[in-house]
This record gives structure tokens, C-alpha cells and sequence, in this order.
């Protein structure tokens, strides 16, 4: 950018517009972080390299230091609009890892300022560090403890007519942790959008448990009794399999059981021991729609993720007769990388259909795209 | 505030403190800031953890050798700077395992506080070159001067205004086009 002489002078601060409306966008990110707890493994991770046997009291007796009023941590530092006084015992609960009950992640969390919603401050260092390497205690059933309290939980479903995944955020109720609502929820196949099915039936006691760096997941012969074609079968499984590491939070392999059996058939085809997630490419829709808002009137703002050649999708809008009313492209991920995408179309008042995929290069030849739908009633 | 609730074992003088004591008062303290500022530099709330995570490990494992132990905040904030550019050089390789492809699960809480203002500016900071968003949060987020921040990047104090600059122009010309759309 040679056209752009560097001004000299020191940076522009808050009489500036677009730094305002930066520091405001950054702090409300920031301010909607809900971290879950980590002290206790931070305590365990620090030790992990000098003991061995007395790992559980040390932990403890550290943790179990209680501060009362930080005017000691203040002296350390700057104050800042983030900064909390007031600290809170640390929990002293010994990691998950080695506990054979798992204990529900426990939350004395470090007291910030602002009020957190409480649930989803749960995803706990249990779930995305499995196994620390370190663990002071050989316990050979390495049942680990797998997030829970998620206010909703991620559910996976296949489009109408194709193999290809979509991706719903469902309120599970029911109780367990957050793979096992998310389980059960996509076994209960009501997806909120009409496009999306779902070939596998409803299982309430299906359950999902971390063992061994496996995600364990129990089913009824029922859930899976229809028999389909291989390839619907194969996405099927990956429908599952995508759900529960979204909802531990963790990219580990999926062992499916059957009535306790293993390497059991599902939709009348034999399934591997073990299953991991197919890459995104492969068999997640081009384009997803995760939001669309007509919040304010004369327009729709839609958001998505996506991938498509050279990072372009198309959106279309239609109107209630069924008339294309806009079209356009829409920048996302290339190369097989999803990334967000977002689109602000103007439209009078109406009920419309708003479509995005990824954009048909082959003139005709390839299948069909997978369009990602959604309706909405622009004020 | 009264002195009966204050344990007897910790000293007021953090000079006095021991790694584990320095590790639990300082998270208490930072752990939800720094994930926020993690969480800008990384844009994803998992790596966002463990970046954190580790800078209190380091620092645990440091805590005796800090020279001057009122730094900590520093090497914490460091630490995290320095592990959320690992984070990056490595997401090609770690986007095709991470679970989740999109962002955050849209909760409520979150899609409330983010407006369509902060939408638009969030975005085209994503998109910027990571070094012109490292310059950007450390400088109207993490409010470093911008000595710090060339020191903290390794870079010179021109290159941080070079960075701070064509960032800002960016974003500036990304919220003008919405406007020009609305």
C-alpha cells in the first residue's frame, strides 16, 4: 500500500469515531466471554511436574486459600474497568480425571464483577484437555467428566433430499451432561427448521460417556432400525458423531454401542468400532443460515457460515409468489475453510424465503447445490 | 471490611507469596479479562481458555524468578499475546478438528449485546491481517501504549502505527459501506 503515507502523529483515541465504535464491539465480546473455571487445573498442570503421590493434598491446600478483600491484587496492578476486587475461595474439587464418579464441573467461579450466567460457565477443563499426560494418579477407568449446564445445546441434522449436514442450537431439557441432551435431542429428530430431517428415532435413555479418550455413546436398538442406503447411512452416523463432539466440545472418536454391544448395524450397515468426525468439507452443507433478524423494518440482516470456491456463496430472496426479489453474492470461506458470512438486504414489507448456497460452477454438470433456507416477515 | 474473615496464612505482601498463592490471587483477579482479550485475539472462546490457561501455568513455574513481581500482570498479558499467535499460525491445521466450525453458540446474552454496530466492526476486525488486529485490541482494548506494544510484538513503534492505521482505515471503510447499504 504504497499510496498510504503512515500519519506520524500518535494514534487517534476516542475523538475518533471508528475507534469509539471499536472499543465498544471489542469490550461487548470480551464482557460475553463466560470462561468456565480453571483454576484447578491450572494448580494441577503447574505441580504436575514436581509430585507424585501427594499430588491431591497439595492441590488442595493451595486451592483452599481464601482471600478476603484484594486489596493485596490491586497492588499488583492496573485497575481496570474489568477488574474484580472481591475474590472468592478457589475450588478445591480434584480434577474430573480422577475421580471415578464424575463430579459435575464445580463452580465457585473466580466472583467477576458482572453478573455470568451461571450455565454456561461449564465448559470445564475436563472436557477440552483430556487426559492430562500428567495425571498424579493411575486410575484405570479413566471415566472423564463431560460439560454440562449449556443453556442450549448443538444438534445436527441432514437436509431434506441430501446428505449433507445442517447445524441447529436446541434448548435439550432433561438432565445429563450437554452430550447427552444433545443426544437425545437429535435422536428426537425435531429439527425447528422444516428442511432438516432426521433418519434416526427417539431414545431417552441414550447416553453419551468419555472413557479412555472415547466419547461412548449408548443406544437402543430401535434408534436405528431403518434400513437405508449407504451413503444415507454413512451421513447418518456422522450426523451423530458431529453432535456429540460439538457438545463435549471435543474432537475425539465416537464409539457407538448397541445394547452394550460393539461395532453394531445401523441402518442395516455395519459401523467401525470406532468413528471419527468426516472433515467439514466433506459433509457439512456449504452454507449454513445461523440467524436472520428483522429487527429493524425494511430489511432482513442474515448470518451464516459457509464455504465455496473462492469464498463466494449466493443468497437469493424470494417473495411470497415465489418471484426472485434479490440475489447477490456473499464473501464466506474458500478452500474447504467455513467462515462467517453476513448480508444486509433492503426489501419492503413482506413475507420472503431466503436462500444461500454455494454458487452451481460446473454449468449443470455437478449435483444439485444445497441450499440453506429460511423464511422471514420483513416489517 | 472487617478482619475476622481474612485466613491468617496469607500475607498482605505479595512478595511474600508463594507460586500457588500468587496463581490463585492473580486468577481471581484476571482470568475472566485475559480470556476477553484472548478471546479477541484468537476469536474462539476454547482456544481463548487455554491460551490463558497456559500463561498461568508459565507463570506458576516462573513465579520465583520474576524479578520484580509486580510485572506479573505483564508477563500474564504477554504470555497470552504470544500464545494467541501460536493459536493462529497453527488454526489452519486445527479448523479442520475443532468441533465447532462457526463461532461461539449464539446465546442469547451474546446476540444481545452484540448490536449490528458492533456486528459490522467485529467482522471487519476478524478479517483484518492478524498483526494489524493484534495492534488494534492491544492498543483500544488491552489500552497498551504504543511502546508496549511494539515491545510486546516485537516490532518497531512505526510498524505499530503502520499496523494501528490501515486497521482503522479498514474498519472505517467496512462500517461506511453498511451504512451506504442501510
Amino acid at each position: 500500500m504504497s499510496d498510504d503515507p503512515t500519519p506520524t502523529g500518535p494514534l487517534p483515541d476516542d475523538e475518533d469515531a471508528t475507534v469509539r465504535s471499536l472499543r465498544r464491539a471489542m469490550a461487548a465480546r470480551a464482557d460475553a466471554a463466560t470462561p468456565g473455571d480453571r483454576l484447578a487445573q491450572i494448580h494441577h498442570r503447574a505441580h504436575a511436574r514436581r509430585r507424585a503421590t501427594r499430588a491431591w493434598t497439595a492441590v488442595a491446600a493451595a486451592a483452599a486459600v481464601v482471600v478476603v478483600g484484594g486489596g493485596t491484587a490491586l497492588a499488583l496492578t492496573r485497575p481496570g474497568p474489568g477488574d474484580t476486587v472481591r475474590l472468592t475461595a478457589a475450588s478445591a474439587a480434584p480434577s474430573p480425571a480422577a475421580s471415578t464418579t464424575p463430579p459435575p464441573p464445580t463452580a465457585p467461579a473466580p466472583a467477576p464483577s458482572t453478573a455470568v450466567p451461571a450455565p454456561a460457565a461449564t465448559r470445564t477443563a475436563a472436557a477440552t484437555t483430556p487426559a492430562p499426560a500428567t495425571s498424579p494418579v493411575s486410575s484405570p477407568a479413566a471415566t472423564s467428566a463431560l460439560p454440562s449446564g449449556a443453556a442450549t445445546v448443538p444438534v445436527y441434522f441432514l437436509g431434506e433430499g441430501t446428505t449433507k449436514l445442517f447445524r441447529e442450537f436446541a434448548r435439550a431439557g432433561g438432565t445429563g451432561d450437554d452430550a447427552t441432551r444433545a443426544l437425545r435431542a437429535m435422536l428426537a429428530g425435531a429439527a425447528q427448521d422444516p428442511d432438516y430431517t432426521s433418519p434416526w428415532s427417539a431414545d431417552d435413555a441414550a447416553r453419551v460417556t468419555a472413557q479412555d479418550g472415547v466419547l461412548v455413546v449408548d443406544l437402543d436398538g430401535s434408534a436405528a432400525a431403518t434400513p437405508l442406503s449407504s451413503a444415507r447411512a454413512a451421513a447418518a452416523v456422522q450426523q451423530l458423531v458431529y453432535t456429540v463432539t460439538a457438545a463435549a466440545g471435543d474432537d475425539l472418536p465416537v464409539e457407538i454401542r448397541v445394547g452394550a454391544a460393539a461395532q453394531p448395524t445401523l441402518f442395516g450397515h455395519a459401523v467401525a468400532r470406532t468413528v471419527s468426525r468426516a472433515p467439514q468439507a466433506d459433509v457439512q452443507a456449504p452454507a449454513w443460515i445461523t440467524s436472520t433478524s428483522t429487527a429493524t423494518p425494511g430489511r432482513v440482516v442474515v448470518e451464516g457460515v459457509g464455504t465455496g470456491f473462492e469464498g463466494t456463496l449466493l443468497y437469493t430472496v424470494t417473495d411470497a409468489s415465489g418471484a426472485e426479489v434479490a440475489r447477490d453474492a456473499v464473501q464466506a470461506g474458500a478452500g474447504g475453510r467455513f467462515a462467517e458470512f453476513s448480508v444486509t438486504v433492503p426489501l419492503p414489507a413482506g413475507t420472503y424465503t431466503v436462500a444461500v448456497q454455494a454458487p452451481d460452477e460446473s454449468g449443470g454438470e455437478a449435483a444439485a447445490p444445497v441450499p440453506d433456507t429460511k423464511t422471514v416477515t420483513v416489517r | 471490611m472487617s478482619d475476622s474473615g481474612r485466613p491468617p496464612a496469607l500475607s498482605e505482601d505479595p512478595h511474600a507469596w508463594d507460586a500457588d498463592t500468587a496463581v490463585t490471587v492473580l486468577y481471581a483477579a484476571h482470568w475472566r479479562r485475559l480470556v476477553g482479550l484472548a478471546l479477541l485475539l484468537v476469536k474462539d472462546g476454547a482456544s481463548a481458555e487455554e491460551v490463558v490457561q497456559d500463561a498461568f501455568v508459565a507463570l506458576h513455574r516462573r513465579w520465583g524468578r520474576l524479578d520484580d513481581q509486580a510485572s506479573a500482570v505483564a508477563y500474564l498479558r504477554q504470555s497470552v499475546v504470544n500464545g494467541a499467535r501460536d493459536v493462529l499460525r497453527h488454526r489452519e491445521v486445527e479448523d479442520r478438528r475443532r468441533p465447532l466450525p462457526d463461532p461461539e453458540p449464539e446465546g442469547p446474552e451474546e446476540r444481545a449485546v452484540r448490536s449490528a454496530e458492533h456486528r459490522t466492526v467485529l467482522a471487519a476486525l476478524d478479517a483484518l491481517p492478524s498483526r494489524q488486529r493484534e495492534v488494534l485490541v492491544l492498543r483500544y482494548h488491552g489500552d497498551l501504549s504504543e511502546q508496549d506494544i511494539a515491545e510486546s510484538l516485537g516490532i518497531s513503534r512505526g510498524a505499530v502505527k503502520t499496523h494501528a492505521h490501515r486497521g482503522l482505515a479498514a474498519l472505517r471503510a467496512a462500517v461506511q459501506t453498511t451504512e451506504e447499504h442501510s
